[in-house]
């Protein structure tokens, strides 16, 4: 039962800083980006490429995390730039048009480029394990953890420190006001949907040391937005903790029901929250 | 001449809601823009902040032309707005929405001495400064709304639609201190349809009615005169 709930723990993880990426943007600008998950396993692909040249993948993802970054901010200018005019239901609706079809592009060059085979990269130190407690805590998970709340915490202290990341906080709640007060909105959304892009690069690695092929994206995208329903929409602080329980519960589920279960509980955890808590589980009330 | 709208025609889609608009207005003088509701008066001031493009005509800030500027940019060029329905950012703390309000380049480093000034201006909101915007009351929101605009230190300021939703006692605690803030230096264009609190304190006003400028003048002419009384002041 310990050693279950240590690995629903460490999936739990991977879960919230998948889902940070799209929380960002869909707090900021209320697009639903569902080539997310492909942009992920984009960055495993450019990780494992650079493991074949010698570079190991912890080390590799800070100039993936640039590049995705890079993409991102390409593929707003080309893509979501204009959908920011419309109103909310039509950024919803044409940002998920978008993106389907971008996630499309993306799972399919990657197939012609690096064949449907299942990849993982496979580093020395991809089977160690420490011993806490008589339970076995993998390496990779933990240093996963790690970075996952490192990457929080900056985020969290960007977005409420910079006069920048006050600016997101700000076009995310009213993007007019915003810009009358002087703030370029197309710019921050710009950088905001870059910097989701960019944060793909962690699960990129973390994910690239499982095993993965170039269609599992919407996958995980999957686990991802059901932690961000669970959080609370455009609440970015709650999602940690939101993949933390759907980790957990997977885990209970998997000890309880058997392994074949576990894409259900997510989904049964999400149905229930969404009838009892549609607001989410950590959202404050609404002002 | 600080502002000039130069024969301004704005159109949303086939419906054309603004039909030729004059309006000028001088350094330090309070202009008023009254009418009845859905005159156009809100569309101008927003084509003025740039969230609407004009379709014909032009709009000038000193020399600077700003029919296509996107609104960020007008801030940056000397003209703040205090919207209607006051939008502020809800979840964000009163000194948060504030400090948002100094985000201009000129404004950021003079934040403190600007926000002392506000605080002077409007005393709750120091009281209220740790609270989120959404729990304040609908006049210490206004309060808020204006400081906040207060805090770009421009020159010019846009008001519209100030009393919308206030008591009659708290729309006269806010016109007494845009009197103050107009002595302070600062040029307003007030869009109102309270009409006679707005001529009170207005060096001049222009009349609308369906989109179309159809009267102007000392705002004390426009109280005697027979029109205006029938229509806005409720005399007759």
């Amino acid at each position: 039962m310990g050693q279950t709930l240590v690995y629903g723990f460490l999936n739990g993880a991977l879960y919230g800083i998948i889902a940070l990426g799209i929380a960002l943007v869909f707090g900021v600008m209320r697009y639903l980006n569902l080539a997310q998950g492909s942009l992920i396993i984009l960055g495993a692909y450019g990780i494992l490429f650079l493991f074949h040249i010698g570079i190991d993948p912890f080390a590799s993802m800070p100039l993936i995390a640039f590049l995705l970054f890079l993409l991102g901010g390409a593929l707003f200018k080309v893509s979501f730039s204009r959908l920011i005019m419309l109103p909310e239901t039509g950024r919803i609706k044409n940002s998920l048009l978008i993106s389907f079809g971008l996630m499309l592009l993306i799972d399919n060059l990657a197939t012609l480029l690096w064949t449907g085979d299942e990849r993982s990269i496979t580093p020395t130190y991809s089977g160690l394990t420490l011993g806490l407690f008589g339970l076995r805590f993998p390496l990779i998970g933990c240093v996963g953890v790690l970075s996952a709340l490192v990457i929080i915490v900056a985020l969290h202290t960007f977005l409420a420190r910079t006069y920048f990341g006050k600016s997101i906080m700000a076009v995310s709640q009213d993007y007019e006001a915003a810009s009358l007060l002087g703030v370029n909105v197309n710019f921050i959304c710009l950088v905001s949907f870059a910097i989701s892009v960019g944060l793909a690069s962690i699960p990129s690695v973390l994910i690239g040391l499982k095993s993965f092929s170039p269609t599992v994206g919407i996958q995980w995208f999957n686990k991802g937005i059901i932690v961000v329903m669970l959080s609370g929409i455009g609440n970015i602080n709650g999602v940690f903790p939101a993949g933390l329980l759907l980790g957990i519960m997977e885990a209970i589920s998997v000890y309880i029901f058997g392994a074949p279960y576990r894409e259900v509980t997510g989904l049964v955890v999400f149905v229930l929250v969404m009838v009892l808590f549609p607001k989410g589980l950590f959202k404050r009330q609404e002002l | 001449m600080m502002l000039r709208v130069e024969h301004v025609d704005v159109r949303y889609g086939d419906l054309q809601v603004l039909w030729d608009v004059n309006v000028e207005v001088s350094e330090g003088e309070i202009v008023a823009l009254v009418g009845s509701n859905g005159a156009g008066k809100s569309t101008l001031i927003r084509t003025i902040a740039g969230l609407v493009k004009p379709s014909d005509g032009a709009i000038y800030y000193g020399d600077t032309l700003l029919n296509d500027k996107p609104p960020h940019a007008v801030a940056e060029f000397g003209i703040s707005m205090v919207p209607e329905g006051r939008r502020l950012f809800p979840k964000m703390t009163v000194l948060q929405n504030l400090e948002m309000g100094a985000y201009l380049k000129k404004a950021r480093p003079r934040k403190d001495a600007t926000l002392a000034w506000v605080y002077d201006i409007f005393p709750i909101l120091r009281k209220r400064s740790g609270q989120p915007a959404g729990l304040l009351s609908g006049g210490e929101q206004q309060m808020l709304a204006i400081g906040r605009a207060l805090m770009g230190l421009n020159h010019f300021l846009l008001l519209d639609e100030l009393s919308l939703g206030l008591s009659p006692l708290l729309v006269k605690q806010i016109f007494d201190v845009l009197v103050d803030i107009n002595r302070a230096g600062i040029t307003l264009f007030i869009v109102e349809q309270n009409v006679p609190m707005t001529l009170k304190i207005a060096d001049r006003a222009y009349i609308m009615e369906t989109g179309r400028i159809v009267g102007k003048g000392a705002a004390r002419e426009h109280m005697e005169s027979e029109h205006v009384k029938e229509a806005y002041l409720g005399m007759s």
